[in-house]
């Protein structure tokens, strides 16, 4: 089962994403639905985070007493706020501000800027390759860990847009930009890598 | 589409299912950044006040806006009077998140409100019907905002006019290519798109949240249960008597809006809400909803 985590943000298009990319995943048979309790996180195989506030995010995690349960959960698909609530380590939180440091990567919040500053770029790598996709208020990551590879960057720059880390005994797949917003190629990919665990 | 539109749907997509929360200096944005609000409204003063003092109002000081900018790390959105296409310019080289052009503040132009697609800063529009939501969304808002009465603790005109969008919506359903030209008319909007993309999603094609009145845990999760995608808190938290408690409850409320458990227990002992006023009790002339066509 996968769960799309409810409490900010655009879970609804992260929905949209992972039920039309789970319909070309013809022989798989994958229940997707959205969570906001203990209780719902509780059955889970797989866990999307999507884009929001971040701090938002994390004030509710933490008043609903969530932690311990996602940190249960195998796989993960975060975007943008979502990356920031798994990183190991963020520059620019709030003070009482804390990450869950499951993604071995240092990330920069709101590094870009303010909204004037969010943009569409082309990536190119493994996935997504020669898209455009949303950077809004986004993230920008500055060093991964020895366990992470980059999927995708930002065309003609250094610049890591995607990112995937295996674990003990699942993948977290990272994005500082908003593929879901355009497509279900990232979702797809997820469900797919996820399905042959 | 045009890109520059998307990033600015784009962003109102990330702000759903939170709090944007009205502040009028640094420490409040900061207790609204903690308590959880996706995003501030900086504000010169809250909608309570403004009513009270029945004075001209306008846009924030800069000075205040940088403050509260300088405050959290949340978007900062700041208001702009009805028309007022310079206060807009300046509130985007300001470098504010999002621009309410809001009926809040004193009506600038009676005809026209502001060319929305001049700006690359996103903007919201309040609306207390659906020619008006269409017409806004067509000068280029990427947001919508179902008019309540600001400053009065009271949710009935927001919910009043949250219904009248709906069963506008719902009476697209069966219409005609010609019926709805005839209504695009009516509605004084030139693209029949926006009617259809209307009718084919039922339900407005921006993201659309409440304000005006909310006061309580449940006044939030009522405008949830009824369809709106977020709240916009004006003068409910700051004018109550324990701000942090309930803007940390309104943020919840608005998470676990169809948890009657979960809401029985983060309404209780919030202390004293916002002074509420009676609708009737305000001249029609005087009520904020009534402003912006």
């Amino acid at each position: 089962m996968v769960g799309v985590l409810a409490l900010q943000g655009n879970f609804a298009e992260h929905l949209e994403a992972l039920k039309s990319a789970a319909k070309k995943l013809e022989k798989i048979k994958l229940e997707i639905k959205l969570v906001r309790t203990k209780q719902e996180l509780k059955e889970l195989d797989a866990l999307v985070i999507p884009g929001g506030e971040s701090t938002t995010i994390y004030r509710l995690i933490k008043e609903n007493e969530l932690e311990q349960e996602i940190k249960k959960i195998k796989n993960f698909l975060v975007t943008c706020a979502g990356l920031i609530v798994l990183a190991k380590k963020v520059e620019g939180l709030e003070r009482w501000q804390k990450t869950l440091k499951l993604l071995d990567i240092e990330v920069k919040r709101n590094a870009y800027g303010t909204q004037l500053d969010s943009f569409y770029a082309k990536i190119e790598g493994e996935v997504l390759n020669n898209k455009e996709v949303a950077f809004i208020r986004a993230p920008k990551i500055i060093k991964i860990g020895p366990e992470v590879k980059v999927l995708a960057r930002i065309k003609n720059t250094s610049e890591i847009a995607i990112v995937e880390q295996k674990t003990k005994n699942g993948i977290i797949i990272g994005a500082t930009c908003h593929p879901e917003l355009d497509s279900d190629e990232l979702a797809f990919y997820f469900l797919k890598k996820i399905s042959y665990l | 589409m045009d890109k520059k539109y998307l990033l600015k749907t784009g962003l109102a997509k990330m702000l759903k299912g939170g709090v944007i929360m009205d502040v009028t200096n640094a420490a409040e944005a900061k207790i609204a950044q903690a308590a959880g609000a996706v995003a501030v409204m900086a504000l010169e003063k809250v909608p309570a006040d403004i009513r009270k003092e029945g004075k001209v109002a306008r846009m924030a000081d800069p000075k205040k806006i940088k403050e509260i900018k300088k405050a959290v790390s949340i978007p900062v959105m700041a208001k702009c009077r009805i028309g007022h296409f310079v206060e807009a310019q300046i509130l985007e080289a300001l470098e504010v998140d999002f621009i309410d052009e809001s009926e809040v503040l004193t009506v600038a132009d009676e005809e026209y409100h502001i060319d929305k697609w001049k700006f690359s800063v996103p903007f919201v529009c309040g609306a207390k019907n659906l020619a008006q939501a269409l017409r806004r969304i067509e000068e280029g808002a990427a947001m919508i905002r179902t008019k309540g009465e600001a400053g009065t603790g009271n949710i009935v005109q927001a919910i009043k006019h949250i219904r009248t969008i709906q069963k506008e919506i719902l009476a697209l359903e069966n219409m005609t290519e010609k019926e709805l030209e005839n209504l695009a008319q009516e509605y004084r909007i030139k693209d029949i798109e926006l009617l259809k993309e209307t009718q084919r999603l039922k339900r407005l094609p921006v993201v659309n949240f409440a304000a005006g009145g909310i006061a309580t845990v449940a006044d939030a999760a009522l405008c949830m249960q009824l369809g709106m995608d977020g709240v916009f808190v004006g003068s409910g938290i700051f004018k109550s008597s324990n701000p942090l408690k309930r803007a940390r409850a309104i943020v919840q409320a608005v998470t676990h809006y169809n948890d009657k458990k979960i809401l029985a227990k983060i309404s209780e002992g919030l202390g004293k809400e916002m002074d509420g006023i009676e609708i009737k009790k305000i001249p029609p002339e005087q009520r904020l909803s009534e402003r912006g066509n």
